[in-house]
């Protein structure tokens, strides 16, 4: 899997009725040992209710099938979880509610 | 399946139930030399006794998905499968070949 | 799923039987700034998408089967949607209601004519024209 942060979203009428449904979102790929967004993406259905602005791990192939909600649908890469924190060699590279705080810091200045 | 270092944790409690009490870690992909190989990936920890630091091999893709503690399938697509006691590679069959 | 741009067709008679009366395309896959990304690549049209489409493309194992029905056909690349709208932060927005024939990046976009730039403020600098990319 791989984590990445929620960038955007997709609106496609015309599509496989497979699709109907799911919130097609777009994941940006974070790599865990900086916290830093890379160039890399994907289009994913999203399983857990994330929304803009999430970092989240989007699982892809065959397995992204293994959920209830997209088992036997037409898809290839699914959002399975919302990131809390992540730590790599001891430091904390990425926190959902630091990055929140940080927000509403500025926002207050 | 190939060789890893656990580099880190993620902790996520939003997500799917498939995924309920199943360790996620960050790992460093290694080649033979035990040198880093491509980028870092998000795994679930099917031996569920990682440490930092410790050696281990993954599957990726399908195979991954067989990895849940209760049987069943999981939706993932690598999964650390065990803990690497110790790992010897035979070299003179190459050095033979080029030679 | 990645965004992809249908730039051609393929049209192929003698076939393997799962691919007969598929539709087969020619899309460059795109990044988020609507650059191409990597290579360009057949894929197998089932929603209807045009040359110059911005399209949902997908690629996994048994993906074909979730779609078609067929055990282990031989196709991997397809075509599940065509882009109404792709909002992305920190890029441009595109896809068919944001510009329906929106010119590739490399091309130039055409210049005003004569009445419309006659109709701006003539002492203020003139700001992009409408759908040209941010450089």
């Amino acid at each position: 899997m791989f984590i990445g942060k929620i960038v955007g979203t997709v609106v496609a009428t015309q599509k496989d009725e497979g699709l109907r449904g799911f919130k097609l979102l777009v994941v940006r790929g974070l790599d865990p040992k900086t916290g830093d967004l890379g160039s890399s993406y994907l289009i994913a259905c999203d399983a857990v209710g994330a929304g803009e602005e999430d970092v989240v791990i989007v699982v892809a192939g065959s397995s992204a099938r293994m959920t209830a909600q997209t088992k036997d649908k037409p898809v290839d890469s699914t959002i399975v979880a919302i990131v809390d924190h992540v730590e790599v060699d001891g430091k904390l590279t990425y926190q959902k509610f630091a990055a929140q705080k940080r927000v509403e810091t500025a926002s207050r200045r | 399946m190939d060789l890893a270092r656990i580099i880190g944790t993620v902790v996520a409690t939003q997500k799917s139930p498939e995924l309920a009490g199943v360790k996620i870690c960050v790992i460093q992909p290694l080649d033979e030399d035990l040198k880093p190989s491509g980028w870092p990936l998000i795994a679930v920890d099917a031996t569920a006794k990682r440490g930092s630091g410790e050696l281990v091999y993954f599957v990726t893709s399908a195979e991954a998905a067989f990895t849940s503690p209760e049987g069943g399938r999981m939706p993932v697509d690598a999964a650390v499968c065990g803990i690497v006691d110790h790992v010897e590679v035979v070299r003179e069959f190459t050095a033979r070949k080029g030679s | 799923m990645k965004f992809a741009r249908v730039i051609g067709k393929v049209i192929s008679t003698e076939k393997h039987p799962a691919f007969h009366t598929r539709k087969l395309l020619y899309v460059q896959p795109m990044g988020l700034d609507q650059k191409p990304e990597g290579r360009p690549t057949i894929a197998i049209d089932y929603v209807g998408a045009g040359e110059g489409d911005v399209v949902l493309m997908g690629a996994a194992p048994g993906l074909a089967y979730a779609v078609f029905g067929i055990p282990d056909s031989p196709m991997r690349e397809l075509i599940m949607g065509v882009i109404d709208r792709a909002e992305i932060r920190g890029f441009e927005p595109f896809g068919l209601s944001v510009s329906p024939a929106k010119p590739l990046p490399e091309e130039a976009p055409p210049a005003p004519s004569p009445p419309d730039a006659a109709r701006k403020r003539p002492k203020k600098r003139g700001g992009p024209a409408h759908g040209a990319p941010q450089s």
